[in-house]
């Protein structure tokens, strides 16, 4: 029976594989994009992309000159962002190709406006990742990616291994991706944190292979401060210094290097440093009888001593507990000093709502609506307590070695 | 020696775990019950089990029965032709609502330009090749099929654990809604899918030796794969958050696009999709047997022929809706809801007849 | 050209004549005897009719007949006719007694015996028999003393081993069985003897143990041999392409093999071998698709190697199936699944290149076939200048004159090399078949072409059979104890003994 039906079959598959190809796209028909950025001016969304140029950076003999910069980048403006997008192809010859975009810059200004369309295209859209790293920046957003960086080839990969190797090694700023904005902008606060990517320096930009030949740049890019978003608009800064105790409060911490004073106020500002290597915070809410929250948070750290700075002769069992609560002052001070700032700008960033959420469903409805405005009525209590478990290979202060000779 | 239609029950209990898992990663049925979900799928897993030992009570009565047989039987001929007709052409419509499931999945991730006939083409093609050795055959692809699936999947959640995504917290406050919501879920969509869809072991039972193993075997597998997709369930809660998961269409993938590992392990939600696709596609191959083995004992034509009949009636079937929304609509509120409930029901009715019968039958009273 | 007649005298080609009814048996006329014998072989020149007197009884003429060519003078002389003529018996028999008695007293070979009719022994004759007739005798006394010219044994062109025995089956059936017999010498070892191919009666040996082999697959195989209408068979070749299962399928459903040790381990575990005269390939069946991905070797050298190089196998054959698909879907319809800086790289060389990526992979994949087979055809002493003329000036003077990315070269030659990793030849070649629609699928439909193909792949798989046994046992249908042996090699105390052991005996319990 199916030989009778063979000769029909065949020809019929032919006829499939004529009709042609239809997703196929070759790789030099794709511009990749490795970043891209989001600004808002005179109501209009310009969005701008870095485009790779492949022949620039791989290894491949018989290719381009080495001369040319590794990346191209062009905008195109539009009353929606995927029209903007669309609009691309006017001046484009290849298609976007947005699935190895690393991070997303947006501006200031569209900030302000409210940075819920981007969040609604990255939900939406299936060629967009939840990966990419998301930055605010204060001036225009475009600059960012024209900058290129030293050392790396593709800024926009450099941009966020930045992020990343800063989250795990310094914990200033956790990597804010698409994905975490999502679930805090979804959570019980509405409310989250996403660092500032800027150019320090002199305002000589770093955008041509002219700038890259010599050994030191004049201007680089930075991480700086912190923009706080609620709802889904710009409310607010905070400074580094401001920001440094958030992943504490959060418990976002990976490695740290810390520094801190010897023995109080005798001594000059926080000269020794301490790496930590491992922390754990635990969060409890407890609802105080009248109305009020108490935030109960117990750290536990561990780490190494990286630089000693204080008179003291030997590191004895004293002297080490004296520094493990000098640090843990110190991080206890940073938790505050953030807690304060948070209160100023009236946004809970740090999840405290989620955890009376999960505590107690029934009064977090209650309480959930005027959270953010009365911040101020949440008490803190917290606990640190750090060890430190190794010193490293010497037990006295240089300084005072040499002194004693 | 191949030619008797016999199924290990090893065969059976591979069939039922791929049958079950097919495309449930991807379907979300337990929405109100948000961070909950998890435990309506436990408990219409259980629920659903009540219901799967009444299928078997009523199999282990009529061993040698297949479904149209077995209303053959309680029913007589022609009130058991009419009743069990439309359910042959049942699992024909829920093979075909499958296929439309996967060209919508394929379209909308990975290949949105290509049209969606020749998907659809390529899919009833396959699954006619499949089944066209008969109950054997396709048995044995599935235990082919068998360890790929679990090897993926075990890698899968090995490397979300190893990319620190689940945070067990985002599962609580466990019932913080009350336990209100969750009951909306279970009844009637977590009962309905996929849990309820196991009537369709009704026309396999009969095959499987040893006998004796039966129930034991499906009951296993049974819950086996209930552990695990109750599991998947909350992994996915765990990394997604309730509020997230049910924004998203397709939270699994979702949840796979987030690995990276090592900066070379990313973008494996390609993986995903191979996995939904042979799961999709063995679901709906199981049916398209179903309904082909139903409809070639009722009007007593040969099985190839009815095989080749059914197969462009499932193609053209799967046109008829203009839009995947309204297919997902028609999905969520009419066949879950009343559809596969209604055939739950009236395979409730069959048990009792059976019972009845057999009861009349040994002479004993009636109560 | 090679002869496919299609040979519907199955018999012999002896029963052609009309006279054939007549020359049922001898007559008792020499003469007559002797006219039948040329008449039944056409009057061949190398005929050989020699008449002689003996001692025996010097009244009676007789003749010895044999084909010059196919006989061994030496035995001739020695054995047949210096007893006749110098034999010290004087008898008093004459006629049919007298030529029994000479078969029992006179003739110093080890096959002689009584022929009573033209027919038998005119084949006979063209197997390298002579036939003794005397006057007045209605039956003749055929002596067996064929020559063979074949080759001396040697080591397998094909199926070279690192570790095991070095010897190879050559074309003549005596010397392998002979082999095969050395190495089981148990009393179960059967042979069946049979004859396929009206104008080559090609001989043919079936092998199998006694007791271990299912007879159902044994009376099959035996029923389909019987069943081949052909003129000619020159290979085993034919054979197996006719009794094989029906049904297309570019998957060899018997094993050929040059290898002793392969067959007997073969019939020892109840497979089926099949011998033909003029082939040093021997068949087997039935046979399944793990089966075909085993090498001797794995059981002579030990279990972690051996796990370690099956493996390498499976792998390999898959590659070799599907990495230039995966190779066109991942670069021309998923880039997000390369890594950012591998994009950049494949990106980088693919500027420039005029052909799409499906293209350019057909391009370069039928260029290797044709260099492949062109290496097959190559003179020994030509051979070093086709490995150059591949290697460097096709590969690497087109990726530089921008024709082929380099990537494709890469992919291209890997499969090659995996495509040579599978032990049996065939199953290589339904890989390099295969994979040409994979590359089709996957530049249409990407991915989900491959897993399309892939699927249906597996589905033939699974319903393929080699004479009753499922191809894919023990995978499917699931065989527990078979496991030990398929994907890995379990150490050999563990596959010693293991009861039923394998899918073909397995089939004799029910």
């Amino acid at each position: 029976m199916l030989k009778r039906w063979l000769p029909l079959l065949l020809p019929c598959t032919l006829l499939l594989l004529l009709c042609g190809c239809w997703n196929r796209v070759e790789m030099n028909e794709i511009g990749i994009v490795s970043a891209t950025a989001v600004d808002w001016i005179d109501d209009k969304w310009v969005v701008s992309y870095q485009l790779v140029i492949p022949q620039a950076i791989s290894s491949q003999s018989g290719s381009s000159p080495r001369g040319e910069a590794p990346v191209n980048v062009f905008s195109s403006e539009g009353s929606s962002m995927r029209k903007a997008i669309g609009d691309a192809s006017k001046e484009m010859s290849r298609k976007l190709y947005f699935s190895h975009n690393q991070i997303v810059v947006v501006s200031e200004s569209a900030a302000r406006k409210g940075i819920s369309t981007i969040l609604e295209i990255y939900m939406r859209n299936a060629d967009a990742r939840e990966t990419v790293s998301m930055f605010i920046t204060k001036g225009r957003a475009r600059e960012m990616l024209e900058q290129l960086l030293p050392i790396e080839k593709i800024p926009g990969n450099a941009i966020q291994r930045l992020i990343e190797n800063e989250a795990k090694t310094n914990s200033l700023y956790p990597d804010m991706t698409i994905y975490r904005v999502l679930l805090d902008l979804l959570g019980p606060e509405q409310a989250t944190g996403i660092p500032e990517l800027m150019i320090a320096g002199s305002r000589q930009p770093l955008n041509s292979m002219e700038a890259l030949k010599r050994t030191s740049n004049q201007a680089k890019i930075r991480l700086g401060d912190l923009a706080i978003i609620s709802g889904d608009q710009l409310k607010g800064w905070l400074s580094q210094t401001e920001a440094a105790g958030l992943v504490w409060l959060s418990d976002n911490v990976n490695q740290m290097t810390l520094s801190f004073d010897c023995l109080g106020s005798a001594q000059e500002e926080n000269t020794s440093a301490a790496r930590v290597v491992h922390a754990s915070v635990t969060r409890k809410p407890e609802l105080l009888p009248d109305g009020r929250v108490k935030m109960r948070i117990e750290v536990k750290a561990k780490g190494t001593l990286l630089e000693y700075a204080c008179s003291d002769k030997k590191i004895a069992p004293t002297m080490l507990q004296k520094m493990e609560w000098q640090i843990a002052e110190e991080i206890k001070g940073e938790m505050e000093q953030s807690w304060k700032a948070l209160q100023r700008l009236k946004t809970d960033i740090v999840g405290f709502g989620t955890t009376v959420y999960r505590h107690n469903p029934k009064r977090w409805k209650a309480m959930h609506e005027e959270w953010n405005e009365n911040l101020d009525d949440v008490v803190l209590d917290v606990k640190v307590k750090f060890s430190l478990s190794r010193v490293g290979f010497s037990d006295r202060n240089f300084k005072e070695v040499q002194e004693s000779l | 020696m191949t030619k008797s239609n016999q199924l290990s029950t090893y065969q059976l209990s591979i069939m039922i775990m791929l049958f079950l898992v097919g495309n449930t990663p991807l379907v979300q049925v337990a929405l109100p019950a948000q961070q909950d979900s998890w435990l309506a799928y436990l408990l219409g897993a259980a629920v659903s089990g009540l219901f799967l030992w009444m299928l078997l009570a009523l199999q282990r009565r009529f061993p040698d029965a297949d479904l149209p047989e077995l209303f053959r039987q309680l029913f007589g001929r022609w009130l058991g032709l009419a009743l069990a007709l439309p359910q042959g052409l049942l699992f024909a419509y829920e093979a075909s609502r499958n296929i439309r499931d996967f060209s919508d999945m394929t379209v909308m991730t990975i290949l949105n330009q290509t049209p969606e006939w020749s998907i659809k083409l390529i899919i009833i093609s396959l699954s006619l090749y499949a089944i066209w050795g008969g109950v054997q055959h396709y048995f044995r692809l599935a235990e082919l099929l068998f360890p790929i699936i679990l090897f993926s999947y075990l890698f899968l959640i090995i490397l979300i654990f190893q990319a620190g995504l689940p945070d067990y917290n985002r599962l609580q406050p466990v019932l913080g809604n009350g336990i209100r919501p969750v009951l909306q879920a279970v009844f009637p969509n977590v009962m309905a899918f996929p849990f309820g869809q196991m009537t369709v072991m009704l026309l396999f039972w009969k095959y499987v030796q040893p006998r004796e193993r039966l129930s034991k075997t499906t009951f296993g597998a049974y819950s086996a794969i209930a552990v695990f997709i109750v599991f998947m369930n909350a992994l996915i809660l765990s990394v997604l958050g309730p509020v997230l998961t049910n924004y998203s269409t397709t939270p699994f993938l979702e949840t796979v696009q987030l690995i990276r590992l090592a900066d070379f392990l990313e973008r494996l939600d390609i993986l995903v999709t191979l996995l939904l696709v042979i799961g999709l596609f063995l679901k709906l191959s199981l049916l398209f047997l179903a309904s082909v083995l139903i409809v070639s004992s009722l009007l007593k034509l040969p099985f190839r022929v009815c095989a080749v009949i059914l197969a462009p009636i499932i193609y053209g079937v799967c046109f008829l809706e203009p839009s995947s929304s309204i297919h997902l609509w028609i999905g969520s509120t009419i066949v879950i809801r009343y559809v596969i409930p209604a055939h739950m029901l009236l395979l409730a009715l069959a048990f009792l007849v059976g019972l009845w019968r057999t009861r009349k039958s040994q002479g004993q009273a009636d109560i | 050209m090679f002869f496919f007649g299609k040979g519907k005298r199955r018999t012999n080609p002896f029963a052609q004549d009309k006279q054939s009814s007549q020359e049922a048996a001898f007559s008792p006329s020499l003469k007559t005897n002797l006219d039948a014998i040329k008449r039944l072989l056409r009057g061949s020149s190398d005929l050989t009719i020699r008449p002689l007197r003996s001692p025996l009884a010097p009244d009676v003429v007789m003749t010895v007949v044999y084909v010059t060519k196919l006989i061994d003078e030496a035995t001739l002389n020695e054995h047949v006719l210096r007893p006749l003529m110098t034999s010290p018996i004087e008898a008093e028999e004459r006629s049919d007694p007298l030529v029994r008695l000479i078969g029992e007293r006179v003739i110093e070979v080890g096959s002689a015996a009584i022929a009573r009719s033209p027919q038998s022994s005119a084949s006979k004759l063209l197997d390298g028999y002579c036939l003794l007739l005397i006057q007045e005798a209605a039956c003749g006394l055929l002596v067996d003393i064929s020559a063979r010219e074949s080759r001396a044994v040697s080591e397998p062109s094909a199926e070279t081993v690192v570790r095991g025995p070095q010897i190879s089956f050559n074309e003549s059936i005596h010397t392998n069985i002979n082999l095969l017999r050395h190495i089981i010498r148990s009393p179960n070892l059967h042979v069946e003897e049979l004859e396929v191919g009206s104008e080559t009666r090609t001989r043919l040996a079936l092998l199998y143990l006694n007791g271990v082999a299912a007879t159902e697959t044994v009376d099959t195989v035996r029923g389909r041999i019987q069943a081949i209408e052909i003129a000619s068979v020159l290979e085993s070749g034919y054979i197996e392409a006719l009794i094989q299962d029906k049904g297309y399928t570019p998957f060899p459903t018997m094993m050929n093999t040059e290898r002793p040790d392969a067959i007997a381990g073969g019939l020892l575990e109840g497979q089926i071998a099949i011998i033909v005269d003029g082939s040093p390939f021997v068949l087997l069946a039935p046979v399944t698709l793990f089966q075909l991905f085993q090498s001797p070797e794995d059981y002579y050298n030990r279990f972690d190697i051996s796990t370690f190089l099956r493996l390498i196998r499976f792998v390999s054959f898959l590659i070799s199936m599907t990495l230039p698909a995966l190779y066109i879907a991942v670069t021309t319809f998923h880039q997000e699944m390369l890594p950012t800086t591998l994009l950049i790289t494949l990106a980088a060389q693919r500027e420039g290149i005029p052909f799409p990526g499906l293209v350019e992979a057909l391009l370069m994949e039928l260029t290797f076939e044709v260099l492949r087979e062109a290496g097959v055809r190559m003179p020994r002493a030509i051979g070093p200048a086709i490995s150059i003329v591949g290697a460097l000036v096709l590969g690497q003077a087109a990726v530089e004159a921008g024709i082929v990315s380099a990537g494709m070269v890469i992919i291209v030659s890997f499969t090659a090399i995996c495509n040579f990793v599978i032990p049996q030849l065939n199953v290589a070649i339904a890989a390099r078949l295969i994979r040409f629609s994979f590359m089709l699928l996957a530049g249409v439909f990407g991915l989900m072409g491959i897993i399309a193909g892939v699927l249906a792949v597996m589905i033939h798989l699974v319903r393929l059979e080699s004479f009753g046994v499922p191809y894919m046992s023990p995978l499917a249908p699931f065989h527990w104890a078979g496991l030990k042996d398929t994907l890995i090699r379990a150490p050999l105390q563990k596959l010693i003994g293991r009861e039923p052991r394998n899918v073909f005996t397995r089939n004799r319990k029910s």
